[in-house]
């Protein structure tokens, strides 16, 4: 059956009939969602990469807040603080080896400030739509927590 | 020339417009809830960085000028001392210059103002303070407002986000034994 209807078509019914085939119902919507797929693609893409930014700013600014809140009581960073912090981090999954923490080290007298700074390395990655398609940015920056700074209450005769 | 003609005759059928236009439907309400999404994330990280510099303000404004006494529980603040070391660590932790304007990197995007401050000292306690928080130690009673900068949607709420920090923050040390 097929081959007769190339014969009856001649050398340009091939492509025509492929067509009638290709464009036959349905096709065109499969086409239409391919070509909105991108712009489906990209919001949810890049609100799963803020919020993990966000989620990851966050567990530097909760470890930052339970340091300064030791640190006032204790008089400044003991190593069993900084122990307790990194695991802290760790815990959440955070890279030591990116991480720099600034830091008033025990001990520090009654009233004398005490602060800390907690800074990590990361890659802010986002996606944006260009003629070739759906492109990937990575952008290397540092997310910063800090200083916040209290006084030390430690207070030893 | 026949994928031209039967692109136009689809296109005058209608077939995919349905699709493109279903996705559109989708896709609009779908990006306002994913900027909302981060929008309120983004808030909150925001009011807890200043929850927290008010935190540690008040703490360092707790210094009391008899360091004996704090371990007893009872001790005095004087409430201009006091109010001083708050302005003074408030401005460091959310970088704000002397009249209380937002540096760059700050939180704020307009002017931080001190709503209440009270000290509650040795006889002033027990109590409720003007929020209903129950007051029984040596405290500090702070509210703090300012402008957020909203970062997406300020079409529909507005460009500004108004946030409001209550705290009620005490010491509570005690003597330990050796």
């Amino acid at each position: 059956m097929g081959s007769k209807e190339v014969k009856a078509g001649g050398l340009f019914g091939l492509p025509a009939a492929l067509m009638k085939n290709f464009w036959k119902k349905g096709t065109a919507e499969v086409i239409a969602f391919v070509l909105v797929l991108p712009f489906l693609i990209l919001p949810i893409a890049n609100t799963v990469n803020m919020l993990t930014d966000l989620v990851r700013y966050d567990t530097l600014r909760q470890a930052a807040r339970q340091a300064v809140l030791r640190m006032e009581i204790e008089g400044g960073l003991t190593s069993d603080g900084l122990y307790s912090l990194e695991a802290f981090l760790q815990s959440k999954g955070i890279d030591l080896n990116k991480v720099h923490i600034d830091y008033t080290p025990y001990p520090v007298p009654y009233g004398e400030e005490v602060k800390i700074r907690i800074a990590m390395d990361t890659v802010m990655r986002r996606y944006t739509i260009t003629l070739g398609g759906i492109k990937r940015v990575d952008e290397n920056t540092q997310m910063v927590y800090g200083p916040i700074s209290s006084v030390s209450k430690k207070y030893e005769r | 020339m026949g994928l031209f003609h039967l692109s136009v005759k689809s296109m005058r059928d209608r077939k995919g417009i349905s699709s493109i236009f279903l996705a559109l439907l989708f896709l609009i309400p779908f990006m306002i809830f994913s900027m909302f999404l981060i929008e309120s994330r983004f808030l909150y990280t925001i009011k807890n960085s200043a929850d927290d510099a008010v935190v540690a303000a008040a703490l360092a404004a707790l210094k009391s000028t008899n360091p004996v006494d704090i371990a007893y529980g009872e001790y005095v603040l004087d409430p201009n001392t006091a109010r001083d070391t708050f302005y003074k660590y408030l401005r460091k932790n959310m970088k704000l210059d002397e009249n209380m304007n937002p540096l760059p990197g700050s939180v704020a995007a307009g002017p931080v103002h001190v709503d209440e401050f009270i000290v509650y000292n040795p006889g002033s306690y027990p109590t409720f303070c003007p929020r209903g928080t129950f007051i029984k130690n040596t405290s500090i009673h702070v509210v703090i407002s300012f402008k957020a900068k909203r970062p997406a949607l300020t079409g529909l709420f507005g460009k500004y986000v108004e946030i409001v920090i209550h705290r009620d923050v005490d010491n509570f040390y005690n003597l330990q034994e050796e």
